[in-house]
């Protein structure tokens, strides 16, 4: 009788941990058909038609007006024409497609290398656990092949090293990862790692049982230090042969010194965690987590740790502290460090006696697979209701499928196209990309994003010129023979300066104004067809007018009113950018941007009683802003109440803080003294 | 030498997570004054020390005056009184303090087991958390205290001989003070019975041993049973006062059960739909849930009287929130009983046996509690609101509630001396007392088993204004000369306001955000009426100073209460200016702006109606009068696609109410997709079989359309509810007769006749088919 009960008892474990898997790669399948938001995917369609078209690999530059003819060495091209053909024969769909094979294949390689159905609670619920950090970077770009890659090599690496055919299916993958991805130095490094480990159990008398814990043979030490070198020449078979193989080390040491500004800019290069967010909750829970459990599966395992495996952390957890774009790659490390390290320990020792037997042990196994099936259903329930408002078509776009409707300047770019635009243009880095994408070889942007290319000293110029230095800005244009300029307003809509500048700028000419981008063109022959039709006079703009009938309660954020509005106040047209703010209050009262609008535009005014006003709403819905607390501060200042105003200046965190107008004010309160 | 040290970095570190739980006890014991029986209290309290005697009868109130009144809370009143005239508020929150500071220290003693520190700390922790929702100036506080005080001699000095004479004077005390005071015997009955159990019954595994008394223990527990018995009587109604209690407690059904409708602090704490709803009551649910692990883990040895206090007070907990406290109580002991027969090897697993792990462990994790208690206390010092008089914040610790009584309107009835018996709402009655009597004598307060549940009813009919005409009865009966409608999270009833309002005989002489006052024109009342009678259609919003605010987040609930007010009393355009001023002061108010929305919605100018509505609903979108609202205007503005939708999203959110397939029946009907509403219709009858009156209005809406046929099958659908069956035979007939089946509508109009022989319409109706089939032309 007791028998009979335990074997049912294991029966349902062993379904409860398949139908969490089954859910598992649900969840999987549906978060990898994430809407379309990168920017470089645009580049590398681009890049990857060029290609596809002329049949060659360029090694100079093609894409912009700025870099013309300077060295480019593209080790993403066979991931390029990859993708180009994709796109080709499937569209957008066809890309999201291949995003989903790809992620459920990474997956699935590295739950098969420690595949047990009896035991499956554990690998699924840290593969949760890295699904969850990989919701971060779920884009369509080089990377996730280096994923795949790297989930092939340590699937070789811990169970077929001692079969020499490994070495040539290594060979093969690293000659196709050394021309997708430049992260293809790791295939090297992580046999590099598992030749130092086996040196040192070897040579070095280690603590606890160290010197014996996954030691390999000598035929696998035989095979693994072949299979370094030649998996290291494979590297070479790439257009640019040694450049190419050395081209991402030299990318990788020059990261430090100027080419730090990178990391100020650019979101996928900052850090993870800082002192401030280290115990934040908020911050990126499942990375730390999971940096949580593996630290304490080291020390669960202390006396039979892998030195190799310990390693590999190690290296990999730096990889990630660096750059928040590495945090996937630590987490499935951190999976398989996980896994490796909990075969060794005796899980009688861990739970309690009190609740100890066979029986309990699968009871409480069972319950946990209840609980992570349940918890992944209300995932996927939660990620299937994110979407936002499609104000084209009145209705709520999914987050899961297609192009993003508000990531891109779709409009804007249309509008070049359909007009048949030509020539250099100024464009701002986050555009560059996409304009790539979509009107190369006709327009030759100004920076994208390969930062490696343009170098730091260019992107610093850049920075200087977008954030108003309206002299560069001169000197450029005439430098790269600017005709065009495309300002994209979904970003940073606090490019006040040089708008204004090139508004007010008698040979630039508005000829396209909207929510995504504002473009100018230069009063050029060239151009002047264009300009006579499509000239703007914003004197006479009315704001759009939606449907407030039709909108019912969705819950919708007016961002193209927001970003329209701030873009007439950076072009001075003060009263316009009032009308647009409180047409889209009408539509949603609750967007904060709004209230800062009309409290700058009251501030431009210089009606500091009214500004307050505006701006106290503003921050009772939005208490976070750093830009309402300065503007608070400003207002406060001018309006007499200095103890007010340092109160709030003293609450601006952030980049704001370094800004002219903030430090401008802060200068004036130390004068005042206390 | 290194064990030791860590042992006794273990014990400091396991004391401060409990001193730091005193600290947390001292804030917020002094939590601002709220409670509405405490005035009640104070009033009483008063009058005994002045008159030097408990009144057996009825003094306070002008509806049961003289009637009988076992007052168990005196000596509570007396020395709350004394406290309250010798230092004020703060006398009163200091008592607080003690009180409960007293109790959690007794829980201490009781709990309290070096070795493992960390878990009696964790379970005081769970416990005390859930005590302080109940920290309010009450006779329960005394309660809890006797009841935690018999808990420490039963569980721990029951051996001793001073635990009879002891208890017999917590007894007396505690007879008293509260009602709760047949805890006592009940506790001792209680071990008596467990102890029997275990001598007399054969019990599963090692329970007839867990726990026994000796023979000389249990002799001592039933001497302490007849003494405590005894001190009962020991109050000022003898038999009478020591039965009291128990006689309300039995009377609590019936037609008392009306109380737990109303009452908030009898509701349940836990019901199907709150179950698993993390904010209610969440850590009376976790004491629940580990106590009852506790058993598991301990199943071997459970003491019966552990076992037996649990099932008693988890039962008394869960029939109303007010006793959730007296669980977390017993199931503090069951925790610390169960957890300290299981030995430390039995719970820690094997891999962390070793004492220095431990050791370190348990520090570390009397650490973490310490944290963690520092950080709710971070997060509970800065509560507070806004005080709009001095234009500053206000903490909720110390003082008295500024947002919890209708201060404002008693400082009017005080300032101008009014005096009489006055008709009030059951909230204010207490604070009125407090603050009034003996000037005023109000017509309910907190006594609600002294006005019991007949009159309760009938209250409540008057307030609701279901019953205009015995409100005139009370006001002849109990020479009612004023009356007080506190608006303290609450709005006044419109029917009895409008009807006050309207009355040649009242005038409105006072009317704020807290409450409104209307006197009586008598003599006694016409000075005050000559200088305050109001004049609405003059109103004015009194001015506020946005840079004194400066930009804290302030709820403008003042002018809401007030707008809201106006708006009842149809003073649309005050209210407009009052309610615009809530949101000028919070923008995101989405009461304020869905009254606005009501307003104009009321005014007509339905568009502005919709903006404020879709606003408000936008910002609470689970709120239903919103949405039914948003969904109205949307049928105001014609635009039956919108309200459709509406209709459709509110049955996806609230699937089991009947109302919104009603409405969305009508809706369709309005839009004369009749095959979509007599769908819905259909369902909503099947949910709700009694409602007949929304199929009749659907109905109509399909016959003034000139859906005949469909009009017909709507009224059908009435006939099987029973009910207005008169008017649904005779719009049947109505709907044969339009289609010209005259024979059928003859049948069905007498069958109307039948239901209503009076309905002079259908005779006539009758009459004139009659002269259709003679061949008269009846045009």
């Amino acid at each position: 009788m007791y028998k009979m009960s335990e074997w049912f008892y294991e029966k349902i474990n062993t379904s409860t941990g398949l139908i969490a898997l089954l859910v598992l790669f649900g969840l999987i399948i549906f978060s990898a058909n994430l809407e379309i938001k990168d920017h470089d995917l645009w580049l590398h369609l681009g890049v990857g038609k060029y290609i596809s078209e002329t049949g060659s690999v360029p090694n100079v530059d093609i894409l912009s007006s700025t870099l013309k003819d300077k060295s480019w060495s593209n080790h993403e091209w066979l991931f390029q024409i990859t993708v180009f053909n994709v796109y080709k024969l499937g569209g957008i769909e066809g890309l999201i497609m291949l995003r989903v094979v790809l992620f459920t294949l990474i997956f699935f390689v590295f739950l098969f290398a420690v595949f047990d159905i009896e035991r499956l609670t554990l690998p699924v619920l840290l593969l949760y656990l890295v699904l969850m950090v990989a919701q971060n970077r779920m884009t369509i770009r080089p990377e996730i092949f280096s994923l795949l890659f790297l989930s092939v090599f340590f699937f070789f690496l811990s169970s077929r090293m001692q079969k020499k055919s490994t070495i040539w299916l290594l060979a093969i993958i690293q000659i196709a990862w050394c021309n997708i991805h430049g992260y293809f130095i790791l295939g090297p490094a992580v046999l590099l790692i598992g030749i130092l480990s086996e040196i040192i159990k070897r040579k070095v008398p280690l603590c606890f049982e160290w010197n014996n814990i996954g030691r390999l043979d000598n035929e696998e030490y035989g095979n693994i230090k072949l299979a370094f070198w030649v998996v290291t020449a494979s590297c070479l078979v790439n257009p640019h042969s040694i450049v190419g193989f050395i081209y991402p080390l030299k990318v990788m040491f020059s990261l430090s010194g100027d080419s730090k500004v990178f990391f100020e800019h650019i979101t996928e290069l900052a850090k993870p965690i800082s002192l401030n967010t280290i115990f934040s909750p908020g911050e990126y829970p499942y990375y730390k987590i999971l940096i949580v459990i593996s630290a304490l599966s080291f020390l669960f395992n202390i006396k039979k740790i892998d030195l190799s495996v310990l390693f590999v952390w190690l290296i990999f957890l730096f990889f990630s502290l660096n750059a928040v774009r590495n945090m996937v790659f630590f987490s499935f490390v951190a999976f398989f460090v996980v896994v490796i390290n909990m075969q060794y320990v005796d899980y009688d020792k861990l739970i309690p006696p009190v609740v100890s037997g066979k029986r309990m042990k699968l009871v409480c196994m069972i319950l946990i697979n209840l609980l992570m099936i349940n918890h992944m259903i209300k995932t996927i329930d939660a990620f299937s209701l994110q979407g936002y408002f499609d104000f084209d078509k009145y209705e709520r776009k999914s987050e899961y499928g297609g192009v993003s409707k508000h990531n891109f300047p779709e409009k804007a770019v249309d509008f070049i196209v359909e007009n048949n635009i030509k020539g250099g243009i100024f464009n701002d880095f986050n555009s560059g990309a996409y304009l790539i994408g979509r009107t190369f070889p006709n327009i030759k942007v100004f920076i994208d994003g390969r930062t490696e290319v343009y170098g730091s000293t260019f992107f610093q110029l850049y920075r200087k010129t977008i954030e108003g230095d309206s002299e560069t800005f001169d000197r450029f244009q005439k430098k790269f023979d600017l005709t065009g300029a495309f300002l994209n307003l979904l970003y940073d809509p606090s490019y006040a300066k040089i708008v204004k500048h090139i508004y007010r700028s008698p040979e630039w000419v508005l000829v396209y104004f909207d929510y995504d981008a504002v473009v100018f063109l230069k009063d050029v022959e060239k151009n002047r067809q264009v300009i006579d039709k499509f000239r703007i006079d914003l004197k006479d703009y009315e704001p759009q007018r939606l449907d407030i009938a039709k909108l019912g309660l969705k819950n919708i954020t007016p961002y193209r009113y927001a970003n329209r509005a701030y873009a007439l106040l950076n072009m001075g047209e003060v009263e316009k950018a009032k009308e647009e703010a409180l047409e889209a209050l009408k539509y949603f009262p609750y967007y904060s941007h709004l209230y800062v609008i009309l409290g700058k535009a009251d501030i431009e005014n210089g009606d500091f009683e009214n500004a307050f006003k505006k701006l106290r709403v503003a921050k009772l819905l939005d208490q976070k802003d750093p830009e309402t607390r300065y503007l608070l501060a400003l207002t406060y200042f001018n309006l007499g109440e200095i103890d007010k105003s340092r109160q709030q200046l003293s609450m601006v965190q952030g980049k704001l803080r370094s800004i002219p107008e903030v430090v401008e004010l802060e200068g004036k309160l130390s004068a005042l003294g206390k | 030498m290194r064990d030791s040290l860590l042992k006794k970095a273990h014990f400091i570190a396991g004391l401060l997570p409990v001193g730091a739980l005193f600290g947390l006890l001292v804030y917020v014991a002094n939590i601002e004054i709220k409670d509405l029986d405490l005035w009640l209290h104070l009033a009483t309290g008063k009058y005994i020390v002045q008159h030097g005697y408990v009144p057996n009868v009825d003094f306070l109130s002008c509806s049961i005056a003289g009637a009988p009144w076992v007052n168990h809370e005196w000596l509570f009143q007396v020395i709350l009184y004394n406290l309250f005239n010798n230092f004020g508020p703060d006398g009163l929150l200091k008592m607080q303090i003690v009180v409960t500071g007293l109790t959690l220290g007794m829980l201490v003693l009781i709990g309290y087991n070096r070795d493992k520190q960390l878990f009696s700390t964790f379970f005081l922790l769970l416990a005390y958390l859930t005590f302080q929702q109940r920290f309010t100036i009450r006779p329960d506080i005394f309660s809890l205290f006797f009841f935690v005080y018999y808990i420490y001699v039963l569980a721990l000095h029951i051996d001793k001989r001073w635990s009879v004479f002891t208890l017999f004077i917590a007894q007396v005390l505690w007879s008293n003070m509260h009602g709760y005071f047949f805890f006592g015997p009940l506790f001792v009955l209680l071990g008596i019975t467990a102890e029997l159990l275990k001598r007399h019954v054969p019990l599963p595994y090692e329970w007839n041993e867990s726990g026994r008394l000796t023979d000389d223990e249990f002799g001592r527990l039933k001497k302490i049973f007849v003494f405590v018995l005894l001190a009962c009587l020991i109050n000022p109604g003898f038999i009478k006062g020591a039965f009291y209690p128990i006689g309300v407690f039995f009377s609590l059904g019936g037609e008392n059960k009306v109380f737990f409708d109303y009452i908030q602090e009898l509701a349940k704490p836990i019901t199907s739909d709150t179950l698993f709803i993390g904010g209610q009551f969440i850590f009376y649910k976790i004491i629940m849930l580990f106590s009852a692990i506790s058993f598991f883990l301990n199943r071997k040895r459970i003491d019966v009287s552990a076992l037996l206090f649990w099932i008693i007070f988890l039962i008394f907990s869960l029939k109303a929130l007010r006793n959730t406290v007296y669980f977390a109580f017993a199931a503090y002991l069951v925790l610390v009983t169960n957890m300290f027969s299981l030995s430390f090897e039995e719970i820690i697993p094997l891999r962390f046996t070793q004492k220095k792990f431990q050791y370190i462990t348990m520090i570390f994790c009397n650490l973490l509690l310490l944290a963690w208690i520092f950080q709710y206390c971070a997060g509970v010092a800065p509560r507070g609101y806004y005080d709009f008089d001095k234009y500053e914040r206000k903490s909720e610790f110390g003082g008295i509630g500024l947002r919890s009584f209708s201060d404002k309107g008693a400082d009017f009835l005080v300032e101008n001396k009014v005096k009489g018996n006055f008709f009030n709402d059951f909230n204010s009655g207490a604070y009125l007392l407090g603050r009034c009597f003996p000037d005023i004598k109000v017509f309910i307060d907190g006594r609600t088993e002294v006005y019991g549940g007949a009159f309760f009813k009938e209250y409540h009919r008057i307030w609701k204004g279901e019953d205009l005409e015995a409100f005139e009865k009370v006001v002849k009966q109990y020479n009612l000369t004023g009356v007080f409608l506190g608006s303290v999270k609450q709005h006044i009833r419109p029917k009895l306001l409008n009807y006050l309002y309207d009355h040649k005989d009242w005038k409105l002489v006072y009317l704020n955000y807290d409450a409104v006052i209307f006197l009586k024109d008598v003599p006694q009342n016409r000075a005050v009426i000559e200088k305050h009678e109001l004049d609405l259609s003059r109103w004015q919003v009194e001015d506020i100073d946005f840079f004194k605010l400066a930009n804290d987040r302030v709820n403008g609930y003042r002018n809401y209460y007030k707008a809201y007010t106006l708006d009842t009393l149809g003073f649309r355009k005050a209210a407009l200016k009052e309610v615009n001023r809530a949101v000028e002061i919070t923008p995101d108010y989405a009461d304020a702006l869905a009254l606005t929305g009501k307003i104009y919605a009321k005014n007509k100018k339905f568009e502005a109606a919709f903006k404020y509505l879709r606003k408000a609903a936008i910002f609470s979108p689970n709120d239903q009068s919103f949405r039914e609202n948003f969904a109205l205007v949307y049928v105001d503005l014609k635009q039956y696609e919108g309200a459709i939708k509406q209709y459709e999203e509110m049955i996806k959110l609230w699937p089991k109410d009947p109302k919104w397939y009603f409405l969305l029946s009508k809706t369709y009907a309005q839009n004369k997709q009749y095959t979509d509403s007599y769908k819905y219709l259909k369902i909503a009858h099947n949910m709700d079989r009694n409602s007949s009156i929304d199929i009749l209005k659907i109905g109509d809406i399909c016959y003034e359309q000139g859906a005949l046929k469909e009009a017909l099958n709507t009224y059908k659908v009435v006939l099987n509810t029973g009910k207005n069956l008169a008017e649904a035979y005779k719009n049947i007939g109505l709907s044969y007769k339009a289609l010209g089946d005259i024979e059928n509508a003859k049948l069905e109009l007498q069958k109307a006749l039948n239901q209503d022989p009076k309905d002079e319409a259908v005779k006539k109706e009758l009459e004139n088919l009659k002269l259709i089939g003679q061949g008269v032309d009846i045009n």
